[in-house]
């Protein structure tokens, strides 16, 4: 065997592995994109408010709902579990530590501890309604069933999912929500605000941490209420 | 006096060969016999060489745990040099040992090579553990693998190109079975057909360039690649694909079988039938099953062995004499 032969393999099987991973990696094989449009590239100004939400690094961002414009207010450590808009210039969080849960305030313009207290409310399921009274409720399939009186509003439908997205929360108006998504591949989750019926969706981050958000709408209101 | 000795007097005695037709025959085959008789103890390794290897091996397995157990208090450049120095070690090593005259320092160079392929990806996966490079993203899988297994691949390709050993070639068949299952691993749900189509594609390429002569030592490339290429064409049908894709692993069964007596290889017709019988076995009970009950399957599944194993034996010999002439 001469050297030109061993090349000769090199060439060979480099050039069989290199079609191969060139071709999957460059058709995508396998891999679908599932998300809405991305709201930070393509923001869309239908979508009204502001938005309080956790990203993968426990901090607190607040985004224009239309996603033209986010920025973050606070980092926590320990990612919150519910988020307040309190007023026009105060937010508040509920932590879980060992020891309990506390009702954190910090000051929205700079990020600043307020207040501190023990928070022993539990709003979970509370999150699921929306002010008007419709609850969504998470089907096994991916779906999320809208319903008001016993009664089906809407069904939304999430296609090409291996599992469904999460319900986050409601908007002041009631008109859209937001549900939290976790991607194959360990990439980060996603946060995806969503219309009422189901029309209008956008991905309003791709590194959301808990499915933990609260919106407010000027001249509206905030959701979820605030602790009293 | 040997068999064949005896066989030539009784020959020339019964007038069937002439004397001197016997001395000739006797001539050739000693000196066909000769080269092996005359290879020196040293291209064989000893016990004493083994157990150098053992002790190795048992050192660097303990160096890794010591390791292993103070991760957490390494920063990120001792993670990545604990790592990459036996890789960069291990390298020189085996580039001075490979010139050497004696074959059992030849020998320990290829061994090097061979763990520097393990080692340098392992060194690779860390350092982008660590650092995430270009963009590649610790959370994010699927990429650092395939580019961790692609460049082992490459390494063991150079290293066989340097010195084309069997022990480079497993090294090399190593890596192509984890390049498969990293690039099975790149789509969003793991896919078998993919990772065994990529494993089957390889190894059909080596295995020609293994019957023209290139790939060598041709008897390991026959055995590590028909290997592969079994495994990769069992995998799409029997780990998660169904019906359609089993049909590939009964192909390969048949190439393999049919290149075996072919190309006169035990090598390939041993692989040809152990894919024949794990896949027929697999087909009844995963299709089968339901209708016919476990103990038919399993006297269905034992004939089929006792099939395979008479196949074997009647081809072992006919492969053999292949192999001789």
């Amino acid at each position: 065997m001469t050297r030109s032969d061993r090349w000769f393999v090199v060439a060979v099987l480099g050039g069989v592995l290199a079609v191969i991973i060139t071709a999957v990696v460059a058709l995508g094989v396998g891999r679908k994109n599932v998300s809405p449009p991305d709201l930070q590239e393509q923001p869309n100004p239908a979508i009204p408010g502001e938005i309080l939400y956790v990203n993968r690094d426990a901090c607190i961002i607040l985004a224009r709902a239309s996603g033209e414009s986010r920025r973050q207010v606070a980092c926590t450590g320990i990612p919150p579990r519910l988020l307040f808009f309190l007023d026009e210039s105060r937010i508040a969080y509920v932590d879980a530590v060992p020891s309990g849960q506390n009702l954190v305030t910090l000051d929205l313009e700079t990020g600043r501890e307020l207040s501190r207290t023990a928070y022993k409310d539990d709003r979970t399921l509370l999150l699921q309604s929306a002010p008007d009274g419709t609850q969504a409720f998470q089907r096994d399939d991916g779906r999320i069933q809208l319903i008001r009186d016993g009664q089906v509003l809407t069904e939304i439908k999430f296609d090409g999912l291996d599992w469904g997205p999460q319900f986050a929360g409601w908007s002041p108006d009631s008109q859209w929500f937001a549900v939290t998504y976790n991607p194959p591949r360990g990439r980060g989750a996603e946060l995806w605000l969503v219309s009422r019926d189901g029309a209008v969706r956008g991905t309003l981050a791709k590194d959301a941490g808990t499915p933990a958000i609260a919106w407010r709408i000027a001249g509206v209101g905030a959701w979820p209420l605030p602790p009293e | 006096m040997s068999e064949l000795d005896a066989d030539l007097r009784r020959w020339v005695e019964a007038g069937i060969l002439d004397p001197q037709v016997a001395e000739r025959i006797r001539a050739f085959e000693a000196a066909r016999a000769a080269p092996a008789a005359a290879r020196p103890s040293a291209e064989r390794p000893g016990v004493i060489e083994v157990l150098l290897y053992l002790g190795i091996a048992v050192l660097a397995v303990g160096v890794f745990a010591l390791a292993a157990q103070n991760w957490g208090d390494l920063a990120s450049p001792a993670r990545v040099a604990v790592t990459g120095v036996p890789a960069a070690f291990t390298l020189l090593l085996g580039a001075l040992l490979r010139d050497r005259p004696e074959p059992g320092m030849r020998r320990a160079g290829q061994l090097a090579w061979a763990a520097a392929v393990g080692l340098t990806a392992l060194a690779l996966g860390v350092y982008i553990w660590e650092y995430e490079p270009f963009g590649l993203a610790r959370d994010e899988d699927a990429t650092p693998f395939l580019v961790v297994t692609a460049a082992a691949t490459g390494l063991a390709l150079l290293l066989w190109a340097v010195t084309p050993s069997v022990l480079q070639l497993l090294a090399l068949g190593a890596s192509l079975f984890f390049l498969a299952q990293a690039i099975g691993q790149w789509p969003d749900e793991y896919s078998a057909s993919l990772a065994g189509g990529s494993l089957a594609a390889a190894a059909l390429a080596a295995i020609a360039l293994a019957e023209t002569g290139r790939l060598v030592p041709r008897a390991a490339a026959r055995t590590i690649f028909g290997l592969l290429l079994a495994v990769g064409a069992y995998q799409p049908g029997f780990s998660s694909g169904g019906t359609p894709w089993e049909i590939p692993a009964f192909l390969a069964a048949a190439g393999l079988l049919a290149l075996g007596v072919w190309r006169s290889s035990f090598q390939y017709v041993l692989w040809g039938v152990l894919l024949l019988f794990v896949a027929l076995v697999r087909a009844i009970f995963q299709n089968f099953s339901d209708q016919l009950g476990a103990p038919v399957a399993l006297i269905i599944s034992g004939v089929l062995l006792i099939g395979a194993v008479l196949l074997l034996a009647r081809l072992a010999p006919q492969l053999r004499r292949g192999v001789a002439a």
